[in-house]
């Protein structure tokens, strides 16, 4: 009964969200942004949740955890589609090394900055690593929302520096995504269990099952189906894929993306499985966040502190990355020095981050990592479009 | 194609198969066990689905087959947790079933037909309730059920088998309907039926049960019988009604983000009825009854319904099969195959004779009672029902239930899909001369 009523305040808020969010054009471009990516809804998550008013109970959360699986593996596979070969070849090729240069350059440096308090608070614990990799690569990741807020603000001129920003931020995620998802096969949770995988194996497995499942997806997509079919056919298959993963430790997020991939590059109905992923995201996305703000216990003091010293990081991480990458990989064009800045708005990806590490490694710590990645996403989307503009209007 | 969707079933089944023996208990995260059944019962079930539509079955027996032969009593692919874990998702769907239910109810088309509706639920009540008691009272003089002793009992399991042996399923009939896009005069008597001996036997249910509770179990005590009729029949009605000028308001206002809004409102109507001790079907049908046919919203409402209806049935109806109980119905299926085959002959006899006094139409009179077979997960409610509150012989009571559903259920969906073949109601069906 709590669960369904749970439910339909949530079905009733995305609705309301969804009508009230293009009204609000004319609070500050961070505020707006924030509101363009639902990041707000981590708040009424926190504030439903059992720490605060407990309407979402903690009994109530655990049912409603299938949802963040799904909500993963939906964020996963839309982010893998993306991955046309076709579409990213009509981009020079040298936009790829520097968007993922600066990506692994953001990752090292938070992680370089991390790796000492989280070191010493954990000791031994190999549990370290999976935390670590998470604030880093929560950290590296660009979302491309920005570019959008601001476009609806003023006037963007298609020039290559805007083409290179939107570029970076549509592809860098793929770093991120990936060494966190192969973080659950390497540092597999089960390890040392009697009878257990080994780190290699896990990581194998992880690979395989990629391959399988979007092998099975493929083939669905071969049939003839009428758009209801397709609907169920591809609601099904992100379930099950999620499913599957989750039910293995593995990283949902990761596994769904690789299907994505490769469903992007081997299936003609790519562009119809896409436009569905679409319009069923925007609802979706907003229960996610709610739930993600329920599950989220809230490490105020260390959290907030650490969520400081990561955007911190995280915005010298991009400035670094930004001037190394177009260093070593010149663009034919002039690149303003704090290219990077331009890339500060992190968006859903790390929120899914934040999310498959509190399901899946459970320690001392995780609180605090989890409430580090979450503040640090609210405070970067505030400064993104910011920022951006800066860059751009150079 | 058909080829490829057998393939494709048979990996998926393979991959549940080894997921679920070769990982040790301990290298698992059971906690996403219903996240994978739920993903692996909405594919599967979809194929199969299609796979028996091949040979003139239709999906809904695919589903309902899919979910007995993967739950935990054949493969325990699906886990009788898991089903409990997804009776979220099975109550929200079944919402969504009746609403549709409700919209597809189009007076400007039963105008006509309320004489034969009238006749021939009430005339089938009679005589299916009056000849499945007899032969139970007989029947459990012979061989009583464990617990029920006495003629008294086991005319009153008689009555109340009677009673339940009425109910056919609204959700398989719905599912059927859309699965063949059916329109006609036939399809409307059906559903129509179908929805009126549904208020009928929760009306008879509501009164005998509380009648045999003040008789045989006084100490559990019982809410005054009128107050929970009003409360079960008008109330929902009228909650229905509301929650359909609701609905339609904001299809007229609004209109936006239509599929969300309507899993909301099913959400919301669950959740009221439950709290309120209202019928949740019967709230629903009310609702979809009233956007269909006292706004212009209808059309637009029907489409946003169907439109992802698909995934809704296939879970709904693959839970359904997965939570039978088919160790009962081993135990029981010959005594179920008998009354069940009683039922249908009890049901031949009264939609036939209803028919006939209502002078209906040759394909009314002909056809309306195959469509008036199927049982599911709301006819098995209320055996479940009679099993807690008589708990001495309801046991027995539920697994003859069980017996005798698991035949409706299966050919429930077969002979409705006959009868709208025969009547020429679906798109390729002929018309019979």
């Amino acid at each position: 009964m709590e669960t369904l009523t749970a439910l339909l305040l949530i079905a009733i808020i995305s609705y309301v969200s969804n009508r009230i969010t293009p009204v609000l054009v004319r609070l500050p471009i961070g505020a707006q942004h924030v509101l363009f990516t639902g990041t707000e809804y981590l708040f009424l998550g926190l504030l439903l949740g059992p720490y605060l008013i407990g309407f979402l109970s903690k009994e109530v959360l655990d049912q409603l955890r299938p949802f963040v699986s799904l909500a993963l593996g939906w964020i996963g596979l839309l982010y893998g589609l993306q991955f046309n070969w076709r579409d990213i070849r009509t981009f020079p090729l040298i936009y790829m090394p520097i968007a993922f240069l600066q990506a692994l350059i953001t990752m090292g440096i938070v992680f370089i900055v991390f790796y000492p308090v989280l070191g010493y608070l954990l000791g031994g614990n190999r549990l370290l690593y999976p935390l670590l990799i998470a604030l880093s690569a929560s950290a590296s990741l660009t979302s491309p929302s920005a570019i959008a807020v601001l476009h609806r603000r003023v006037e963007i001129k298609e020039r290559d520096l805007v083409t290179l920003v939107r570029y970076i931020s549509g592809i860098d995620s793929l770093i991120g995504i990936t060494i966190f998802g192969l973080t659950f096969a390497i540092f597999h949770i089960t390890y040392g269990y009697n009878q257990g995988l080994l780190p290699l194996e896990w990581f194998l497995l992880t690979i395989g099952l990629s391959l399988f499942l979007a092998m099975i997806f493929n083939l669905c997509l071969l049939l003839p189906l009428t758009s209801n079919e397709f609907l169920a056919v591809t609601t099904g298959m992100v379930v099950f894929s999620s499913g599957v993963a989750s039910f293995l430790y593995l990283s949902p997020l990761f596994v769904s993306m690789v299907m994505g991939l490769i469903i992007a590059n081997t299936s003609s109905k790519r562009e119809i499985l896409y436009e569905n992923l679409v319009r069923g995201e925007r609802p979706f996305y907003i229960i996610f966040v709610i739930i993600v703000g329920g599950l989220w216990t809230v490490e105020p003091l260390w959290g907030g502190i650490g969520a400081l010293i990561y955007t911190l990081a995280r915005v010298a991480g991009k400035y670094l990355g930004g001037i190394y990458a177009t260093a070593i990989f010149k663009p034919p064009f002039p690149i303003p020095r704090d290219l990077g800045l331009a890339l500060l708005s992190q968006g859903g990806v790390a929120i899914a981050i934040a999310a498959s590490l509190q399901q899946t490694y459970q320690t001392t710590l995780t609180p605090t990592v989890m409430t580090i990645i979450l503040t640090g996403v609210i405070i970067n989307e505030f400064l993104g479009p910011r920022y951006l503009m800066k860059v751009l209007s150079k | 194609m058909k080829m490829g969707r057998v393939f494709i079933l048979i990996i998926l089944f393979l991959s549940m198969f080894m997921l679920l023996r070769f990982f040790e208990k301990g290298l698992v995260n059971e906690e996403a066990l219903p996240t994978l059944s739920l993903g692996f019962v909405l594919v599967s079930a979809f194929l199969f689905g299609k796979t028996v539509k091949d040979y003139s079955l239709p999906m809904v027996t695919g589903y309902l087959i899919l979910g007995i032969l993967s739950g935990p009593y054949v493969m325990n692919l699906i886990s009788h947790e898991t089903t409990q874990a997804l009776r979220l998702i099975d109550e929200i769907a079944l919402s969504l079933i009746a609403l549709t239910a409700g919209g597809e109810l189009r007076m400007k088309e039963m105008r006509n037909l309320w004489k034969p509706l009238f006749y021939i639920s009430l005339v089938l009540t009679g005589v299916v309730t009056a000849g499945i008691a007899i032969f139970t009272f007989l029947f459990l003089y012979l061989k009583p059920l464990p617990g029920a002793e006495g003629l008294l009992v086991n005319l009153f399991i008689g009555l109340i088998l009677g009673i339940w042996a009425v109910n056919s399923s609204p959700d398989i009939t719905i599912g059927v309907i859309t699965e063949y896009r059916a329109k006609g005069k036939l399809t409307e008597t059906i559903l129509g039926v179908t929805i009126l001996k549904d208020i009928l036997v929760i009306a008879l249910f509501t009164i005998l049960l509380s009648f045999g509770q003040n008789l045989f179990t006084p100490e559990r005590g019982s809410e005054p019988v009128f107050p929970l009729l009003a409360r079960k029949i008008l109330g929902s009605f009228l909650a229905g009604t509301g929650f359909g000028w609701l609905m339609a308001m904001y299809l007229k206002r609004v209109g936006k983000e239509v599929t969300l809004f309507l899993v909301g409102s099913a959400l919301f109507i669950t959740s009221f009825s439950h709290s309120y001790g209202l019928e949740p079907i019967l709230v629903a049908v009310a609702a979809g009854f009233f956007v269909e046919n006292f706004s212009e919203e209808g059309e637009s409402f029907i489409k946003a319904v169907e439109r992802g209806s698909l995934p809704i049935y296939a879970i709904f109806f693959a839970i359904a099969g997965a939570s039978l109980d088919i160790e009962g119905f081993r135990r029981m299926w010959l005594i179920g195959a008998v009354f069940a085959a009683l039922r249908v002959l009890t049901i031949y006899v009264g939609s036939r004779f209803g028919a006939s006094l209502a002078e209906a139409e040759k394909e009314i009179g002909h056809y309306t009672w195959l469509g008036l077979i199927s049982q599911a997960g709301v006819t098995l409610g209320l055996a479940i029902m009679v099993e807690r509150r008589f708990p001495l012989w309801g046991m027995g009571f539920k697994e003859l239930a069980l017996a005798i559903i698991v035949f409706n259920l299966l050919l429930g969906p077969f002979t409705l899909q006959y009868a709208l073949k025969r009547a020429g109601e679906i798109e390729g069906g002929q018309p019979s001369r």
